[in-house]
């Protein structure tokens, strides 16, 4: 794989850029040579033999041969090149290799913020997400909704034509109607004109909302994101006085506390906090290194499952836990100290206020004692949801403990904040909205039920919706436009903490979509339209630099050192002080007659704008295990309090809106909190995602934006299935997953060389004889469980989904899963992740009952499965002691997942669009195989191929460790997966084996896998473990 | 038990067996067993052969929609890949054992009293071996194939893989299906010979002749026969025992804790005649009323069948027992788990079907009045095929639906395509019965008569045949 400098702009330079016919690809060659740029180039290339085309008297032999050539590119026509007339290889780019795939750095927008990737193309044809190795957000990892993106490229149902009142029509009757709709706003400086997009982190939208304010001043702008930062942000303002965003050091935190921060999972950063996290939990290189991690939260999050001491708290008592802490942190650096100082008057109202909850007093006394023994070597954090106090108090005890500067980074938006979507509504709601532009937003669907967004919607006179679906929002308006998925355009991102980074395109709009910023553009007669010239434009002002540094922007796809500036600020203690003050008028407290329900961003569909995204839909959520669904959560002792089982149909009832929701008993949520994730529920996103699951937004108002308390809860009698795919968490008293104390590993005698006495096989193994000797350590002390390679697995080979109704059945085809156990009280659990793909016995059981030999062994180790060799006697996967092993019970590539049982008159056939998708290096399997995990066999035979060329023809050729990766290890963000050459005693993998707590799962069976576990070492406090199980007993 | 009665007395005379099928002569057996075939059908037989054929096409309606979707319309999954398919092969090549038991097994041993029931279990046992085969061939993937699994030479010189069970099950079954029925076919053919010497019409004449292939009944026939048989009786022995320790080998040879079983290969040939005597009882005593053969097939083979049934019931009984000392003894965490799961999981109730009916109800034939009231005797073989199903569906399914990751713990659940599967082939099998019971002689003449009282005198009508064949028998007999 080469990461190539992308588009070449001197080429793009070269051909004339009125050609119109920029946004589309050419069909035909016919079209295309009768373009003058043809005939141009052809002279170029051939200036001898150019006048025998030209001239009409082309000798059989010269037409043949361009024939062939032209033809043979031209088959490619899923290659379209991105933007631009594009030409057919006659001479192959020099970074284009046919069959090699092609890298290009592009930018995934996020709300508030971006997430940096490569995409790897085949021909034109993005396949592969992997992250931008050089961006610091992503070092070459991605999260689970980074791999899906390229399948909502290919999505069939994303919105295709433009609709007028719901019926087809056209971009140029659009074109015609905003013509003259905005001459007349024009003339009215704007006056009732609203935007409402996304709340998208880009330079040249900035740019253009910049010239709106100039052409159309009175227009108004607003930002909408149903899980947005509003907290974050006046938590800074309370805090500091003004909108910091905070981001966080997590390499230079010993001890960290987080207040509900799910930063390991569904918060912003995720990947870059993971790698950042996981440094410190690598015991090898220095036993000091380890951190600890305390969390306090209601629902279990992914960081709540790594975390060495985690409180259950309901989310609204987190901040009478941060009271508590404060007190005590602020208590006792007065001591140190002496008083009079501001922090001193804040500390005495802390004691004023007082904590009604029972707290583990023990929580509090150490977790102070282990912050203050790590003085600018801590980190204190809260999560999105928690409201603004809970912020203000993290900083200003990070302030005290003098982590700002080192652990905390206080970073100073350039832009102030534009008019959200309340403001939006009012105004709505007032009739002063004529014309309304959504641009990617979908606020009908997620925003606050209160506001009644759809209701309100119908008063405006002019409604525009650009959107990658005609989704809820599209439904309710005059006119709605396709609009291109980022792959298709052109844009600039920036992350949360303003890294720059470049949105470009890897193939023309295949639905002719077109982008906001191209959208924004037309209507307010920018100077360009095209977004490629805005994109510069906004390049150069966010810069200063030229041409060569946007080539080098677009080829890194970051701009270096590009972050907003660190700034300094000390916390406002006076301001803060009358903040707690205000608390004691706090709301009653949560109890068995008092519950409350907390919102939070699903860990896969995030706030539901990926629902018709099958492969997140059926990646199964790492604590739940839940796919097609989200469910109500509740504590085992909640539910026995409620006599609610998992799976009874539960009516919830919010400020007088109900909503009819699953119950998932889930062990680690906190007592008399219910916690639904977001994003399900879905009427209008797309054959996949409609009816899938349940939709909080009817219970979320702005007043219980992410919790709120006195929720009703009746059970209905009915029962709804919950597809999961792991109904048994307890590991059934087996070494599955080993996990030691620090001190336990410490203790650790060092591994000795077992004779391996009952290891005796019946038959003797295949000669594993060949030059390269493959192999994969998991580290479960890395591990999160976020599923980041379940997808990645999926992406890169070929994998279908199967649908709710087959996972019912227990057909998922995941090749690789991540277990999650549960140890320790079922109230109160501590939580285990293993992932578990084929570990290539060497003495493998499926390979002996193959009655076809299809279950082969290579002589570098790897079990082979032989697709077209496997009858599919289904002995392989029996006999499989990890259950690793997936058949292809129907035919799932070709059928439809609502055909799967129709028989043999089912419509079969996979959408064009689909196959675009498909990986040309992995086979696509079909129906009565077997298929597991292949270690990415053609990774590695790449990676050989291309070892073999570099060796010019002799035979001994070597792969430098680390060439070959297959997509699992490379889209981990923690790094828990190692690959490589276990013949090489210096390769990571080899080394790595070597481990005092490395071993093979299951072992003992003789299988003798390949890949094998590194145990989890955990960090506990000493002392609050001791209190803990004191506590517990008396509890 | 009392199943090697007394060493064979060879003059009929006195032969004590003579006393199983009292009262009857050449003549009358000729006319009642020929009769059967020759006479018009009585009239259940058509109703019977329609029900029979109507639900047999159930499953091949079901085969086809599996064959023409994907196994998927079943309700296997991950772990249980092998569920009702594999159950119902298992219980069919078991019943598929009492056929060559009786003929083979029991001939060696001299055991006459077989004579009247050998036919019909052979019969019983071919076909049960054919319902076994369907599902094998159904059951994988990719039907069309299947031919992989042979060992035909071909242009990528890959060979099947002879390491797998599943392999050397494919040679087991095909050489028992194919030594079954030579078995089967050669003990016909002096019975074939009389139909058609009896035969009145050209069609009859025709293929019963073809069927007899030239039999005359010579003195030298005879003598080829009688050595033919023995061969084939000889050939035949070790086949009972080895295709169900090979089928059990599937299990045995696999490391799934349940299947990992040394005892496997006696448990479930003990298990075998166990069931596949259940099923002959289950068959002969019906087709003994509906035919009044009650004097052929007397009470008294029932009651022999039944102590077969009860020492092979006990045999299974220890064999549970001592699975379940292995699984303790053993102090291995996942055997323990996985009896402790068959016990108390979630297919505690089908262990407890399969306890109950292949153990504890079987006790009953301790008594002898039990197993001499035929209707009593019917019901509990009934109950031993039941349990026996069930002692197939909890080993496969309750060992895969929990092994050796929590993780990946599931559950079966079977679809109406399985059972369809299910009932249409017990169709199969039971139109394959009746089809028998109306083409070809139920009871093996020539056997029974040879241990028939001599005939104080021929009776007219008598064909020559017969009597030549008798007396040249007890010559012969007398010789060896």
């Amino acid at each position: 794989m080469n990461h190539c400098p992308s588009h070449e702009p001197t080429k793009i330079a070269a051909l004339p850029s009125a050609v119109p016919a920029g946004k589309e690809y050419w069909r035909s060659l016919d079209e295309l040579s009768d373009k003058p740029e043809f005939r141009e180039w052809l002279e170029r290339e051939f200036p001898n033999q150019a006048s025998e085309w030209l001239g009409g008297t082309v000798s059989r032999r010269r037409a043949l041969q361009l024939m062939a050539a032209s033809l043979g590119l031209a088959g490619l026509a899923g290659c379209r090149r991105p933007d631009y007339p594009t030409l057919p290889y006659t001479k192959t780019p020099e970074t284009v290799l046919p069959g090699l795939p092609t890298s290009y750095a592009t930018t995934i927008p996020r709300p508030g913020s971006a997430f940096p990737v490569l995409v790897e193309t085949q021909e034109g044809r993005p396949t592969k997400i992997e992250g931008n190795p050089l961006h610091p957000w992503s070092q070459g990892a991605t999260d689970l909704q980074a791999q899906a993106a390229v399948l909502d490229l290919y999505d069939p149902d994303r919105s295709r034509e433009v609709m007028r009142t719901r019926q087809p029509s056209t971009w140029q009757a659009f074109d015609a109607f905003a013509e003259t709709h905005m001459s007349g706003l024009f003339a009215r400086r704007g006056q009732g004109l609203h935007f409402l997009s996304e709340d998208v982190s880009s330079p040249a939208l900035r740019l253009l909302r910049e010239h709106v304010r100039q052409v159309l001043p009175e227009a108004v702008w607003h930002a909408h994101e149903a899980i947005g930062s509003e907290n974050v942000e006046q938590g800074a303002v309370l805090a500091f006085g003004k909108p910091l965003t905070p981001t966080y050091r997590f390499q230079n935190a010993d001890v960290i506390v987080s207040l509900g921060s799910d930063f390991l999972g569904v918060e912003d950063g995720a990947v870059a906090n993971t790698r950042a996290f996981a440094e410190r939990r690598k015991v090898e290189d220095s036993l000091a290194l380890m951190n600890r991690l305390y969390v306090v939260e209601n629902h279990p999050t992914t960081t709540g499952g790594v975390a060495d001491h985690r409180l259950r708290l309901p989310a609204l008592q987190v901040q009478e836990y941060l009271l508590a802490l404060a007190r005590e942190l602020l208590l006792r650096t007065r001591q140190d100290q002496g008083s009079g100082n501001s922090s001193s008057q804040l500390a005495n109202t802390l004691v004023g206020v007082g904590t009604p909850v029972v707290l583990p007093p023990s929580w509090v006394r150490e977790v102070a004692t282990d912050l203050l023994a790590a003085r600018g070597r801590s980190l204190i954090l809260a999560g999105r949801q928690q409201p603004p106090l809970v912020h203000a108090l993290a900083h200003l005890l990070n302030a005290e403990l003098g982590n700002l500067g080192n652990t905390v980074l206080l970073r100073e938006r350039p832009e102030a904040r534009i008019k959200s979507l309340g403001e939006l509504t009012e105004s709505m709601r007032r009739g002063e909205v004529g014309t309304l532009v959504v641009l990617g937003s979908n606020p009908v669907y997620d925003a606050p039920s209160d506001l009644e967004f759809g209701v309100v919607l119908q008063r405006v006179p002019h409604t525009i919706q650009l959107g990658l679906y005609a989704d809820e929002t599209s439904a309710a308006c005059a006119w709605h436009l396709p609009m291109a998925h980022f792959f298709e355009c052109w844009g600039d991102a920036e992350t949360a903490d303003g890294t720059y980074s470049p949105v470009q395109p890897l193939i023309v709009p295949l639905l002719g979509g077109r982008s906001a910023l191209e959208v924004v553009a037309r209507l307010c007669r920018y100077e360009t339209t095209e977004p490629y010239e805005i994109v510069q434009r906004s390049f150069r002002r966010r810069t200063d630099l030229g041409t060569e540094a946007f080539r080098q922007f677009l080829h890194d796809g970051v701009l270096h050192d590009s972050a907003w500036p660190i700034v300094n600020a000390a916390p406002d203690w006076a301001a803060l002080t009358r903040a707690v003050e205000e608390v004691q008028k706090r709301t009653a407290d949560v109890g068995p007659n008092n519950l409350e329900l907390s919102f939070h961003a699903d860990r896969r569909l995030l706030d539901g704008r990926f629902a018709n995204n099958g492969w997140l839909q059926e990646t199964p959520d790492p604590l739940t295990k839940l796919t097609w669904d989200n469910a109500a959560m509740l504590s085992p002792a909640t539910a026995k309090l409620l006599g609610v089982h998992t799976g009874d149909m539960l009516e919830l009832t919010l400020a007088g809106r109900a909503l009819q929701a699953p119950a998932y008993v889930l062990p680690g949520q906190a007592d008399y909190s219910i916690t639904l994730p977001l994003g399900y529920g879905r009427t209008h996103a797309g054959r996949v995602g409609n009816g899938v699951g349940c939709n909080p937004y009817k219970l979320r108002t702005t007043a219980s934006l992410n919790m709120g308390v006195g929720v009703q809860l009746r059970k209905t009698g009915l029962t709804y299935r919950l597809a999961c795919t792991q109904d048994h968490g307890s590991m059934q008293g087996r070494d599955l997953v080993r996990s030691l104390s620090l001190q336990e590993y410490r203790d650790l005698p060092a591994p000795q060389e077992s004779a391996d006495s009952h290891s005796l096989p019946l038959y003797t193994s295949a000669a594993l004889d060949g030059q390269h000797q493959w192999g994969m350590v998991i580290d479960l002390n890395q591990c999160t469980g976020c599923s980041a390679c379940v997808v990645a697995c999926q992406s890169e080979n070929n994998i279908p989904i199967v649908g709710k109704d087959e996972v019912l059945r227990g057909r998922e085809m995941h090749w690789i899963r991540v277990d999650r156990y549960f140890t320790g009280s079922a109230n109160d659990p501590g939580v285990a992740h293993q992932p578990v793909a084929c570990v290539h016995c060497e003495n493998a059981p499926c390979e002996t009952v193959c009655p076809v030999n299809a279950a082969v062994h290579s002589p570098e180790g790897l079990n082979l499965q032989v697709y077209n060799r496997c009858i599919g006697t289904r002995y392989c996967a029996n006999n499989c002691p990890y259950k690793v092993r997936h058949f292809n019970w129907f035919d799932y590539n070709q059928r439809p997942l609502d055909q799967l049982l129709a028989g043999p008159l089912a419509e079969k056939g996979m959408p064009e669009l689909l196959q675009m998708q498909k990986n040309p290096d992995v086979t696509v399997r079909m129906r009565g195989v077997m298929e597991k995990c292949t270690y990415c066999v053609q990774r590695i035979e790449r990676g050989k191929t291309g070892a073999r060329l570099e060796a010019a023809g002799s035979a001994a050729y070597s792969i430098p460790d680390g060439t070959v990766v297959p997509a699992c290890a490379q889209a981990c963000p923690a790094q828990a997966i190692i690959f490589g050459d276990l013949s090489d005693p210096n390769s990571r993998v080899a080394q790595t084996k070597h481990r005092t707590r490395n071993y093979e799962l299951l072992g003992e069976l003789g299988t003798r896998p390949r890949t094998s576990y590194q145990g989890r070492v955990l960090n506990p406090n000493p002392r609050l473990a001791a209190t803990e199980v004191v506590e517990e007993t008396d509890g | 038990m009392n199943l090697s009665i007394v060493e064979p007395r060879l003059d009929g005379q006195q032969n004590p067996h003579s006393r199983m099928t009292e009262g009857l002569e050449y003549h009358r057996l000729t006319e009642q067993i020929c009769g059967i075939v020759e006479r018009p059908v009585p009239r259940w037989w058509l109703p019977a052969f329609l029900t029979s054929l109507a639900i047999a096409s159930g499953a091949l309606f079901a085969a086809t929609y599996l064959i023409s979707t994907g196994v998927g319309v079943w309700g296997e999954n991950q772990p249980v890949g092998w569920a009702f398919d594999i159950t119902n092969f298992v219980f069919w090549v078991g019943i598929g054992h009492a056929g060559t038991l009786i003929s083979a097994i029991l001939f060696l041993l001299r055991q006459k009293w077989r004579t009247s029931i050998n036919r019909f279990a052979e019969a019983m046992t071919l076909f049960a071996v054919a319902c076994a085969g369907v599902y094998p061939l159904i059951h994988i993937g990719r039907v069309w194939m299947s031919w992989f699994l042979a060992p035909v030479p071909n242009a990528n010189a890959i060979w099947p893989n002879f390491r797998s069970p599943l392999l050397w099950d494919v040679f087991a079954v095909s050489t028992y299906a194919t030594v079954s029925l030579l078995f089967w076919y050669v003990g016909m053919i002096p019975d074939l010979a009389s139909l058609r010497d009896r035969a009145v019409t050209r069609p009859r004449q025709v293929i019963y002749g073809i069927l007899a292939l030239g039999w005359r009944g010579s003195g030298r026939h005879w003598h080829h026969y009688e050595i033919a048989y023995l061969l084939l009786a000889g050939l035949a022995t070790p086949l009972v025992v080895s295709v169900h320790t090979i089928v059990s080998f599937d299990f045995a040879t696999s490391v799934i804790p349940g299947w990992h079983t040394t005892i496997f290969p006696p448990y479930f040939v003990a298990g075998a005649i166990f069931s596949g005597f259940a099923m002959v009882i289950t068959l002969m005593i019906p087709a003994r009323e509906l035919y009044g053969l009650k004097d052929l097939v007397t009470d008294r083979h029932l009651d022999k069948m039944a102590k077969v049934l009860l020492a092979t019931s006990l045999m299974v009984g220890y064999a549970y027992s001592v699975e379940l000392f292995t699984a303790w003894y053993s102090a291995n965490l996942y055997e323990r788990f996985a009896f402790q799961n068959r016990l108390f999981g979630p297919l505690a109730w089908g262990y407890a079907i399969m306890v109950l009916c292949n153990v504890a109800i079987p006790q009953l034939l301790w008594l002898k009045r039990v197993r001499e009231s035929v209707w009593v005797l019917f019901v509990i073989s009934v109950l031993v095929n039941v349990g026996m199903w069930f002692e197939r569906f909890v080993i496969i399914v309750s060992s895969l639906e929990r092994d050796f990751l929590p993780s990946s713990w599931g559950r079966f659940i079977p679809t109406w395509v399985d059972l369809l599967q299910m009932l249409g082939v017990f169709g199969l099998f039971f139109s394959l019965m009746l089809l028998f019971l109306r083409f070809l002689p139920m009871v093996a003449l020539s056997e029974v008569k040879a241990i028939l009282p001599h005939p104080s005198h021929f009776k007219a009508g008598h064909t020559a045949n017969e009597s030549v064949q008798a007396v040249s028998r007890a010559k012969e007999v007398q010789a060896s």
